[in-house]
C-alpha cells in the first residue's frame, strides 16, 4: 500500500448511516442483546440466555428471572465489492487508481474497528495486498459469496457495460445497511482527446472499431456516457444508496475531492 | 566486405514488400477502451481499410525496411573483418613424463620438431596457442599469440607430469580454437576419445624401462634405512644397482646395493641401511637399457616428527590403568607416554582443564547422571578424520546420559559418545576430545579401535603443528607450510624449485604449492632465510610403462579449413551475431513504436 493512500485515508471515514447496523464490538451502536456496559432495559429470561446476564438482585426482589439488556456496541461490517475485470486496467493510471481506491476505502471503513471484506464482483473474497491482477473476464456484479446481513456495501466498478446494472445493484442492496456505488473512470474515459483516426480496441472482447476521434464523435460519446451515468445514479437512488463518480487520480484528489463531495466519505 | 552466401542478398526483395504493405495498409494508432458500445458506429473512419493511400514515412516503415535489409545481410553472411581471420594453430603438448623417454633423442625432442614443422608452414600473420596437458591444462603460449613467441616456449618445455587425462587440455583447445583453428595433439600414445577436429600425432617409441615405484627413508635404530620398490616394464629379467649417497659429499660415502628384477610384473623390494645424516640422500637406480631417467632418481629428506606426548592427569588410578595407554604408546610411532603434564601436549583428564596452541586433551568421563551400556549399533561420522578406520565392532561402551559439547563423531541412538572441540586460535589452536565413557565398564581400550583413535588424534595434533606436514612428496602433490600464527595473514613466502624459479605464496593459515617437478625445493621466509626443504620425486607407474608408446598420425575426421565454405561462414560469426543483435533491437523498437502509437 502506498504511503500517499495511507496518509489520505487517515483523514476520512465511511459515511455510515444512522440506521442500526450489525457487527462486532466497536464504537457504533447496534441493535439486539449485547454485553456492553450501557444498560438499556430488562426482559424475561429465556432458555439459552447467558446466566451471567441474569439480574440476580432483581430475582431476589421480584422472584422473577430477568436478564439485563444492553445496547450492543458494534462496528460495521463493510462488504467492498470490486470489479476486477480487464476494463479496470485499460490504462495504467486507472489500474493504479483502483488499487489505491480499494486500499483507501478499506482503511476508511476500518476506522473505528470496522471489519472489511473484499469481494470480487462475480467471485469470492480476495486479498487486495496479494491479488492485484485485474484480468477477470466481464461478469455479473453480485459476488458469489453471500453478503453479510445489514452490512455496509460498496461497489467499485466502471460500469462500462451495455447491460443494465440496476437489477444487480438491487440484489446487492438487499439486506444492506447502505449501498455505495462508486464509478471509477480515468481521464481519457471522461474526456477523450480529438486525436484523429484511430482504432478503438475493446479490452474485454475481440471487437475493434476504426473511427475518427474528432469533436463530433467525442460529443456523441459524452452524451452516451452521461446517459449511462444518469441511469446508474437513478438506479442507486431508487434503492436508497449513494452514487459517486471518481476520476482516476492521486488518492488525495479521489478521497478528499470526489468521494467527500459525493458523501461517500466523511471527515474522520 | 565479402559474402559467404551471396544468394542471401535475394532477401533484399523484402524491402519493396515492406513498402508495399505500408502503401496498402495504413495502421491507425490503437486506443484501448473499456466501453466500445459508447462510441457511435456511424462515425467509423471511412479512410480505414485496405485501400491504397499516400505512403507515410513513419518510424515503423523505416524500422521494418532496415530490418529487411539486415535479414538479407544476415543470410548472405558478410565478413567485415571484425574477427581475426589469420590462420590459428592450437597445439596441445602431452606434458606427461613419458614424453621425456629416450636416451639420445626423446619423444619430447620429436614433438618439438613436429610442432616446429607446423609452425614453419604457417603464414607470417598466423596465430598460435600452445597448451600443456595436465589435470589443470596450462596455456603456455597465447591464446592466439604471434607465431614468433612459440620458439622460446618449445625450448623451455620439459614434460614431467604424472599420468593424467588429456581430455581437459583437448576441451580447452577446442574452446580456444573457436571452431575454425587447426588443432594438433602431440603425444606418445594413441588417444581413444580425441575430438574429431583434432590431428593426433604420436611421437613415442616403445621401450623397456625400470623405475622406482616407491622410495622411503625411515629410522632404523641408530641409523636410517632406505626402502624402495623397483618396477620393471618390458625387457625381461634384469639386474641393476641402487646407489644411495648423501647429497652433500662431505656427509658420508655412497652405499651401493644390487637389485634384481626377476619378474617384471612384480616389483623388486630393496632395503638399504645407511648412516643417519641431517641432510638429504640422493637415491639413484642404474640399469642398462632403461627408457626413462625421471623415475630412476629420488631425493629423500628426514621426515620431521612432531612427538605426541600423552600424560594421564587426574584420572583415578583404576581408570587410568584400564585405558592401557602404555600399550597404545608402544604400538604407535611418534606417540610417547610421559609422567609430567608440563611435558605433554595431550593430557588425558577426567574434566576439561584448558587447551591452546600445542595443548590438547582427552576428557574421559561419563557425562550426566546415570549410565547406559551400549553394544551398538553405533553411528560413526565417517567424514571426520578422527573416525578414520574406527569400526567399534564388538565394543561395549558405557556412557553417561548427559549431553556432550562439540562436534559429534560417534553416537549410539541419540547419545553422543565421542565429540571434538577444535579451538581456532594462534598456532592452530588446541583440540579437546570428549569421551562419554566409563573406563571401568567398557572393553574399548582392549579393542583395535582404541589405538586407532589415539593415532587419529596424533595425526590431528601433528596437522595443527607449525611447519610442514610432510617434506617428502611426489610430483602432483601439494607442499604445505603452516605458520606459527595461523590466524594472522602469514609473511610473504617464496618456494624455489630445482630450476631456480620462484613461486610466491602468502595467506591466512596453511600455504600450499603444487609440486610440479622432481628435486629439492626450498622454502624461503620474508627475509630470504631458508625455512624448510622439500624433496619431490617422480612416481607414476603408467608413465614409467613405455611399452605402449608408438609413432603414428591420426588425421582429424572433422577438418576445419579456412578455405571451405562452411568455415568461411563460421568465420563470419561475429558479424552475423552483430547483425542478429541489431535485428532484434530493430524489431523491438518497431513493436514499441506500434504499441505506443496505440496509446492515447
Amino acid at each position: 500500500m502506498r504511503d500517499e493512500v495511507r496518509i489520505a485515508a487517515a483523514r476520512f471515514g465511511l459515511a455510515v448511516p444512522r440506521r442500526a447496523l450489525t457487527g462486532t464490538h466497536g464504537e457504533r451502536l447496534g441493535r439486539g442483546l449485547g454485553s456492553s456496559v450501557e444498560f438499556e432495559d430488562h426482559r424475561d429470561y429465556q432458555p439459552g440466555d447467558d446466566p451471567r446476564h441474569v439480574d440476580w438482585r432483581a430475582y431476589a426482589r421480584t422472584d422473577r428471572l430477568a436478564v439485563r439488556l444492553y445496547r450492543e456496541e458494534v462496528a460495521p461490517v463493510v462488504d467492498l465489492i470490486v470489479d476486477r475485470s480487464a476494463s479496470m486496467a485499460v490504462r495504467d493510471a486507472k489500474a493504479r487508481a483502483l488499487r489505491d481506491l480499494i486500499d483507501a476505502l478499506g482503511l476508511c471503513a476500518g476506522q473505528g474497528g470496522g471489519r472489511v471484506r473484499f469481494l470480487e464482483a462475480g467471485g469470492g473474497t480476495f486479498d487486495p495486498a496479494r491479488e492485484t491482477a485485474l484480468d477477470r473476464p466481464p461478469t455479473a456484479l453480485l459476488p458469489r459469496s453471500p453478503l453479510f446481513p445489514r452490512s455496509l456495501r460498496v461497489v467499485v466498478s466502471d460500469f462500462l457495460t451495455p447491460d443494465d446494472p440496476a437489477p444487480a445493484l438491487q440484489r446487492i442492496a438487499a439486506g444492506a445497511a447502505h449501498l455505495f456505488v462508486v464509478q471509477l473512470l480515468d481521464g481519457w474515459e471522461l474526456d477523450p482527446l480529438a486525436t484523429g483516426p484511430a482504432t478503438l480496441v475493446d479490452v474485454e472482447s475481440p471487437q475493434t472499431a476504426d473511427l475518427v476521434l474528432d469533436r463530433a464523435t467525442i460529443a456523441a460519446y459524452r452524451q452516451r456516457l452521461r446517459r449511462l451515468q444518469d441511469d446508474l445514479a437513478d438506479a442507486t437512488r431508487r434503492i436508497g444508496g449513494t452514487f459517486a463518480v471518481v476520476r482516476a487520480a492521486e488518492p488525495d484528489a479521489m478521497l478528499g475531492g470526489d468521494l467527500l463531495r459525493q458523501e461517500v466519505l466523511v471527515p474522520a | 566486405m565479402s559474402f559467404a552466401a551471396p544468394l542471401g542478398l535475394l532477401a533484399l526483395l523484402a524491402v519493396p514488400a515492406v513498402i508495399a504493405l505500408h502503401l496498402f495498409r495504413r495502421r491507425l494508432p490503437q486506443v484501448r477502451v473499456a466501453g466500445l458500445f459508447l462510441w457511435d458506429p456511424q462515425r467509423l473512419a471511412a479512410r480505414a481499410g485496405r485501400k491504397r493511400s499516400r505512403l507515410l514515412q513513419t518510424a515503423s516503415l523505416w524500422l521494418e525496411v532496415l530490418a529487411a535489409v539486415l535479414v538479407a545481410l544476415w543470410l548472405a553472411g558478410p565478413r567485415f573483418g571484425l574477427a581475426d581471420h589469420a590462420p590459428h594453430l592450437v597445439v596441445v603438448l602431452d606434458d606427461s613424463a613419458s614424453m621425456g623417454a629416450g636416451r639420445e633423442e626423446t619423444a619430447r625432442d620429436r614433438a618439438v620438431a613436429v610442432v616446429r614443422e607446423q609452425l614453419d608452414e604457417l603464414s607470417s600473420d598466423a596465430l598460435v596457442t600452445v597448451i600443456a596437458s595436465g589435470p589443470r591444462p596450462e596455456v603456455m603460449l597465447g591464446p592466439r599469440a604471434l607465431r614468433a613467441g612459440a620458439q622460446g616456449v618449445l625450448d623451455a618445455w620439459q614434460p614431467r607430469r604424472t599420468d593424467h587425462d588429456l581430455a581437459p587440455a583437448l576441451d580447452l583447445a577446442v574452446e580456444l580454437g573457436s571452431g575454425h583453428a587447426e588443432i594438433w595433439l602431440v603425444t606418445d600414445h594413441r588417444v581413444a576419445d580425441a575430438p574429431p577436429e583434432v590431428h593426433v600425432v604420436g611421437v613415442g617409441r616403445a621401450a623397456p624401462n625400470v623405475g622406482f615405484l616407491s622410495v622411503r627413508r625411515v629410522d632404523a635404530g641408530s641409523g636410517e634405512r632406505i626402502l624402495a620398490d623397483v618396477g620393471g616394464w618390458g625387457g625381461g629379467a634384469r639386474t641393476g644397482t641402487v646407489v644411495v649417497a648423501p647429497l652433500d659429499p662431505q656427509a658420508g660415502a655412497p652405499v651401493v646395493a644390487e637389485v634384481a628384477i626377476e619378474d617384471p610384473s612384480r616389483p623388486a623390494r630393496l632395503t638399504v641401511d645407511v648412516p643417519r645424516i641431517v641432510g638429504p640422500y640422493h637415491v639413484e637406480l642404474r640399469v642398462q637399457n632403461d627408457g626413462l631417467a625421471l623415475d630412476d632418481v629420488a631425493e629423500l629428506l628426514p621426515e620431521p616428527t612432531v612427538p605426541v606426548a600423552l600424560c594421564v592427569d587426574g584420572l583415578a588410578d583404576d581408570a587410568a590403568l584400564r585405558l592401557e595407554l602404555p600399550r597404545v604408546a608402544k604400538a604407535l610411532r611418534g606417540v610417547v607416554l610421559v609422567d609430567d603434564p608440563a611435558q605433554a601436549n595431550v593430557r588425558v583428564v577426567p574434566a576439561p582443564v584448558g587447551i591452546g596452541p600445542g595443548r590438547h586433551e582427552i576428557v574421559v568421563a561419563p557425562v550426566g547422571d546415570g549410565t547406559d551400556p551400549w553394544i551398538g549399533p553405533y553411528l560413526i561420522e565417517r567424514r571426520h578424520p578422527l573416525a578414520d578406520g574406527v569400526t567399534l565392532d564388538g565394543v561395549v561402551w558405557t556412557s553417561g546420559r548427559g549431553p556432550l559439547p562439540g562436534f559429534p563423531i560417534l553416537l549410539a541412538g541419540q547419545h553422543v559418545l565421542l565429540s571434538e572441540e577444535a579451538q581456532r586460535s594462534a598456532g592452530g589452536g588446541g583440540l579437546r576430545l570428549h569421551l562419554n565413557l566409563d573406563p571401568l565398564r567398557t572393553n574399548l581400550p582392549s579393542s583395535p579401535d582404541w589405538p586407532i583413535l589415539i593415532d587419529n588424534l596424533a595425526r590431528r595434533v601433528r596437522d595443527r603443528a607449525p611447519g610442514p606436514s610432510r617434506v617428502n612428496l611426489q610430483v602432483g602433490e601439494f607442499l604445505e607450510w603452516r605458520p606459527r600464527d595461523a590466524v594472522a595473514v602469514g609473511p610473504a613466502l617464496t618456494l624455489v624449485d630445482p630450476d631456480g624459479r620462484e613461486w610466491p605464496g602468502r595467506g591466512r593459515g596453511t600455504t600450499t604449492w603444487e609440486a610440479r617437478q622432481p628435486g629439492l625445493h626450498r622454502l624461503l621466509g620474508p627475509g630470504g632465510e631458508e625455512l624448510q626443504q622439500y624433496a619431490v620425486r617422480f612416481a607414476s607407474p603408467p608413465e614409467s610403462d613405455l611399452t605402449g608408446c608408438e609413432t603414428f598420425v591420426e588425421e582429424a575426421t572433422a577438418v576445419s579449413d579456412e578455405d571451405d565454405d562452411e568455415a568461411r561462414i563460421e568465420a563470419g560469426t561475429v558479424e552475423r551475431r552483430l547483425l542478429a543483435l541489431l535485428l532484434v533491437l530493430l524489431l523491438a523498437a518497431d513493436w514499441w513504436v506500434l504499441r505506443e502509437g496505440g496509446r492515447p
